[in-house]
């Protein structure tokens, strides 16, 4: 016999606590109630309770009215649920081990024989039935809470992201970077040199003998009567060769030093990418090639070109190289004179005076040298008008590249 | 150099527009830096006639004047105190701007129309001072004609920059063979004209006497006399071509000295021959310490180095360089001697340099200038002084020629001209392109041609320099492009590799890298208060430096940094983390050479997260990144920072880095005084290290796969008070030299002082994490390994375990 806890009543009655329970099933055919008297009393061994019940019968039912009653309470219900809590409470109530349809199937035994496959089917496409419900349901109102969620978890994207820090690398850098990554697809390794050189190298190896006007091309910071800033990274070009027998393919970046004032567009300390490359049978044309490849790598394929004569104490031909101006595009503006060029580096087959003095046969040997300012490669490239904003390390100026 | 459109025009007829001839004159190796219209702004300005003047009805002062302009007469208003009929003025017509950017109207002064402006010099832009009337013409001026075209101002003028190997262009006849040769047969050249009336009466040999001491200074001196001469001003042409090259005219002889000096670049110089004794001119070198008092006014002193002109008595001028004032032309003299000569290069470099005192024609001299056209040129002045000057040449000249001139014959290898050049050129198309360079071919060979270059090309040596001609001439731009090939292979050797490691990660961990000079002046390292001998004070000096601020070379990328960051905090970025990498240079002794080293240096500024809550947030980030950094370089394990001591970093809060137990840096925190002194915000901290050992040492890239662990790893974490003198190091050091296998890692995560913990002492927490590469590790075994680390900072430090 099971009971029900609940509905209860409980009642005292003088000596006695009469406890009544409506007992729905005591057997699957029989329905009642059942009140239980406890004595009151306080000493233990007094407490034996007893029962009566009363009102029990044994009905022979008709289930089917019931499972079209409980049908229309499950879809009415099911569809008016409003969240997943009470879900589940209707599905303890309809579809648990106790819910009321398994009670029906319980109460089969008070159902007249010939009527129990009727009832039997009835009851199990309502139990499939509901099932189906309360599953679509669920899936449903999981899915909106899943939404809800969602939707409550909306941020504003607009809002700027964490701040993360990473270093800028310095125009500087970038230029070289670039400059680097071509030549050496082009077979070119990376020479460097000491600042501070002797006479020898900046100057007398390079066919730029004492007291020639040559010198005036560029103002000397001296050291000591033996020692000197270098005033360009040609002397990398005679280290090398001193090394190194041909070929030789190098670019030498490096500091230089001359005596000028720091303003707009001079100062003092600035940097020079020089490039050499000796072989047998190096020409002009090959020059031209190469200059050709650095420029329109740097400047952009758009970009005209133009060799002119000039002079070089350490090479012979001498040619200056100029580009299309970019600000006009070779029309003519202030930028560049008015001239529709911009004059980017300083090129030449390698002097034969300078290959003797190293100890190659000029009539073996060719090469072409070429120079060019790196700051004035930034400056172009990035549109910088004043080589000083270049040093002053602005992080302003630093964070726009 | 400047040379006038018109004026070199009369030497060789070109059609070139000046536009045309500028780019010409580029394209041939003559950069032209800029073409200047002299007449620019007065185009419009014309010639006009004052045909009558009647007074204005309404203003005492103002006059109403009809001026004829060539075709129609104008009426126009002015107060010009020098008006008067029938002169020529320059006059502005309605809608005329002038160089001021006054814009001429019509309008009407006091009720009377005037339909122009009748200009003064200064309206016109001719002189900088208020004229006080209009500028009146010569008599010459046509009405109508181009203001511009009268007054000479119808010019372009080419601003030449020429390079040493130009030199001949230094002279109008040089630019002229140059645009000669711009043609396959272009023009030939018109020679000035020299047409000498020799006076007969009056031999040189009788008035002047040269003598060369030192041949070697001056290979060649001539001379000519040119007696009974009037000083007076120049003509007007001559003058006006004289300023547009850029010199100012003086009077006839000097301007005909100097039109000479721009016709042939040949410098000339006029003695007053009276003032030379007995016409005696010796050439010689200075003696040590002699006087001379030069044109300028200024006394010089001079040595054995520099030539001197002098007469029997007194040094009469400084060879190439100027006269001297005992001799000068003045108002006075009548007869004059003409110097044309040849001075060795490098003595006039020397001596131009040593007196500071460049000049036309010191400029030229050093350079080279045609020995062969030395009397020549003397010729066509003493014809121009005969023209102008109305003087009377005496017949003959002085030519004192010690040592001629030697013609250098090159042979020219035809094989190699197109190897070189990369084109393909035949004997008969170099010797045209040669032949229009006045370059003779002396001998043909089946492969090879001899050539023999003009007196006027000192520039040209050997066979390179024919080549570069053949290129100047084929045209630069008509070489074809070629890539070389090559079977080499481009590389960054080791050290390049590890800078460039560097700088990735010093970029990676958040810092900016920076570039500074690294010529700088002692006050950056004065304002680091270092003591007396520290060894950023071996610095190498320059000898001549531009000024104090770039006095020497830096011994150290702190100073610079510092100032990197303080032009930051001045401007109001107060956020700042900088690197970078280079080069400082420390004196080794003199004539040494001084010692070159690669530096990085690192600084902070403001950084947001003070880790360990000790309010030194940059000390900490600097560190962090210096870490991240040995660990990219696989060397982190050799490294170790140990308490340090810096004149300008904070006593607490130095680090001294080590390398394989070599110092090899510092990191710290900057001292309070130094932060004022820079306006750096507080906690500014900055490191240096030298990169010698890491570049030298490091392998980039020699990276060695560990097995990943398999079996889970047991965390403990392990917080213990000890005394507030231990460093964490120690403690950490301690507990990963427990004898053990399985602890895999020890990580501090909190350090705290304050509530709770006894004073004295700190409270330090570890995440312990232990690991075994080949089972699960159970309790027992980690127990005992942590209990006996427990113990261990027991039995050392008397750490006892905090109880949570």
């Amino acid at each position: 016999m099971k009971f029900t806890p609940e509905p209860r009543t409980e009642l005292i009655v003088g000596h006695f606590r009469v406890i009544t329970l409506k007992i729905q099933v005591i057997l699957p055919s029989v329905c009642g109630e059942v009140t239980r008297v406890v004595p009151r009393s306080s000493r233990p061994f007094l407490r034996t309770s007893f029962f009566y019940a009363k009102n029990l019968e044994v009905s022979k039912l008709d289930l089917l009215e019931e499972i079209k009653k409980i049908e229309k309470e499950v879809e009415e219900k099911f569809e008016n649920v409003k969240d997943l809590d009470q879900l589940e409470d209707l599905r303890v109530e309809y579809l648990g081990k106790k819910g009321k349809i398994s009670q029906i199937f319980s109460k089969m035994g008070q159902v007249a024989d010939e009527k129990k496959p009727l009832v039997g089917k009835e009851t199990n496409i309502l139990k499939n039935k509901a099932q189906k419900m309360y599953e679509e349901i669920k899936a449903k109102k999981e899915k909106e809470l899943k939404q809800k969620r969602l939707k409550a978890e909306t941020i504003d994207i607009t809002l700027p992201g964490a701040k993360v820090n990473v270093g800028h690398k310095n125009p500087f850098t970038h230029i070289i970077d670039e400059v680097v990554e071509l030549f050496l697809g082009m077979g070119f390794s990376i020479e460097e040199g000491p600042e501070v050189e002797n006479e020898f190298y900046n100057f007398a190896a390079l066919n730029i003998p004492e007291d020639h006007p040559a010198r005036d091309l560029q103002d000397t910071l001296y050291v000591d009567d033996e020692y000197l800033l270098r005033t360009h990274t040609s002397p990398v070009q005679i280290r090398t060769m001193e090394k190194q027998d041909p070929p030789i393919r190098i670019i030498a970046p490096g500091r230089v030093y001359r005596s000028d004032e720091l303003d707009a567009s001079h100062s003092p300390n600035f940097h020079q990418i020089e490039g050499l490359v000796i072989d047998k049978d190096i020409s002009f044309s090959d020059l031209k090639g190469v200059i050709a490849e650095f420029v329109h790598e740097i400047y952009g394929e758009e970009r005209k070109i133009r060799f002119r004569p000039s002079y070089f104490p350490f090479t012979e031909p001498s040619a200056e190289v100029d580009v299309s101006c970019n600000v006009c595009k070779g029309e003519g503006c202030s930028f560049c004179s008015y001239t529709g060029w911009v004059e980017v580096l300083g090129s030449g087959m390698v002097h034969p005076n300078v290959l003797r003095m190293s100890g190659l046969d000029p009539d073996v040997y060719s090469g072409f040298a070429f120079g060019m300012g790196w700051d004035r490669i930034a400056m172009l490239k990035y549109d910088i008008d004043d080589i000083r904003v270049l040093y002053e390390n602005d992080k302003r100026f630093i964070h726009q590249f | 150099m400047q040379v006038p459109y018109n004026w070199l025009k009369t030497y060789i007829d070109f059609p070139y527009t000046p536009e045309e001839l500028s780019h010409k004159l580029t394209m041939a190796g003559l950069e032209v830096e800029e073409v200047e219209y002299l007449g620019e702004g007065l185009e419009d300005i014309v010639i006009g006639e004052i045909a009558e003047i009647n007074n204005h009805p309404n203003a005492d002062k103002l006059k109403i004047c009809k001026v004829n302009t060539g075709d129609k007469t104008l009426q126009m208003i002015t107060g010009a105190p020098n008006i008067r009929v029938d002169i020529k003025v320059p006059i502005a017509e309605v809608g005329v701007a002038l160089p001021t950017g006054m814009e001429i109207e019509k309008t009407k002064l006091r009720g009377e129309v005037s339909e122009g402006m009748i200009c003064s010099k200064d309206e016109l832009g001719l002189q900088e001072e208020r004229a006080s009337g209009i500028m009146i013409l010569p008599d010459d001026a046509q009405p109508g004609q181009k203001f511009v075209k009268y007054y000479g101002l119808d010019e372009y003028v080419f601003h030449l920059d020429l390079t040493p190997n130009y030199a001949r262009c230094l002279g109008l006849l040089g630019v002229a063979r140059e645009v000669k040769a711009m043609e396959k047969s272009g023009n030939e050249i018109n020679f000035p004209k020299i047409d000498i009336e020799d006076d007969d009466n009056q031999e040189i040999e009788k008035l002047a006497l040269i003598k060369i001491e030192d041949e070697d200074l001056c290979p060649r001196y001539a001379g000519r006399v040119i007696r009974d001469v009037e000083i007076k001003p120049s003509p007007k042409w001559m003058q006006r071509r004289l300023k547009a090259a850029g010199i100012r005219p003086i009077n006839n002889i000097v301007d005909i000295t100097n039109y000479v000096l721009l016709e042939y670049n040949q410098p000339l110089h006029a003695f007053d021959l009276d003032k030379i004794k007995d016409g005696q001119v010796i050439v010689r070198r200075a003696e040590e310490n002699e006087k001379v008092v030069t044109l300028d006014d200024v006394e010089r002193t001079l040595d054995q180095e520099t030539l001197v002109i002098t007469d029997p008595e007194k040094i009469i001028a400084v060879a190439g360089v100027m006269g001297a004032a005992n001799s000068e032309v003045t108002q006075e003299t009548t007869d004059i001697f003409l110097e044309a000569a040849y001075f060795a290069p490098t003595s006039i470099r020397k001596t131009a340099r040593k007196l500071g005192l460049p000049s036309e024609a010191s400029h030229r001299f050093e350079r080279g200038i045609d020995i062969e056209r030395v009397i020549e040129a003397g010729n066509r002045a003493a014809y121009l002084m005969q023209e102008y000057a109305n003087g009377k040449v005496a017949s003959g000249v002085i030519d004192n020629y010690p040592v001629p001139y030697e013609e250098n014959i090159i042979e020219v290898n035809l094989a190699k001209v197109n190897r070189l050049l990369g084109i393909e050129l035949n004997k008969d198309e170099i010797e045209e392109m040669l032949k229009r360079l006045e370059i003779e071919v002396v001998e043909k060979k089946a492969d090879a041609i001899k050539v023999k270059a003009p007196s006027y090309r000192n520039d040209i040596e050997q066979d390179a320099d024919i080549i570069e001609e053949i290129a100047r001439i084929y045209g630069y731009n008509n070489i074809p492009s070629t890539v070389p090939k090559t079977n080499k292979v481009g590389k960054r050797s080791k050290k390049q590799k590890i800078e460039k490691e560097i700088k990735n990660t010093m970029n990676a961990t958040g810092l900016d890298e920076i570039i500074t000079f690294s010529l700088t002046g002692s006050q950056d390292y004065k304002d680091l208060d270092l003591s007396k001998d520290h060894r950023y004070k071996k610095w190498v000096s320059i000898k001549n430096p531009l000024n104090e601020a770039f006095g020497l070379l830096r011994t150290s990328l702190i100073p610079n940094l510092i100032d990197s960051i303080a032009t930051n905090a001045k401007r109001q970025i107060d956020q700042v983390r900088y690197f970078e990498i280079g080069r400082v240079f420390t004196n080794q002794g003199h004539k040494k050479r001084p010692l070159e080293n690669t530096k990085l240096a690192a600084g902070s500024m403001g950084a947001a997260q003070d880790i360990w809550q000790l309010d030194a947030p940059d000390f900490y980030y600097l560190k962090g990144a210096l870490e991240k950094l040995f660990e990219r370089l696989a060397i982190s394990q050799e490294i170790e920072f140990v308490r340090g001591k810096e004149d300008f970093m904070h006593p607490g809060r130095t680090a001294e880095i080590k390398f394989k137990n070599e110092k090899i840096g510092i990191l710290g925190e900057l001292k309070p005084k130094i932060i004022d002194s820079y306006d750096l915000k507080e906690r500014t901290a900055v490191s240096e290290i030298d990169l010698t050992k890491i570049l030298s040492e490091v392998e980039i890239g020699d990276y060695l796969f560990e097995m990943l662990p398999k079996y889970p790893a047991v965390a403990r974490d392990l917080a213990v008070l000890i005394s507030e003198d231990v460093p964490v190091m120690e403690v950490l050091n301690l507990i990963n030299n427990t004898d053990h296998e399985i602890l895999k890692d020890t990580e501090l995560f909190d350090i705290y002082q304050g509530e709770q913990i006894p004073a004295g002492q700190k409270s330090i927490a570890f995440k312990l994490l232990f690991q075994a590469p080949d089972r699960t590790l159970t309790d027992e075994e980690v127990n005992e390994v942590f209990n006996q680390i427990v113990k261990n900072l027991k039995d050392k430090y008397e750490a006892e375990i905090r109880k949570k």
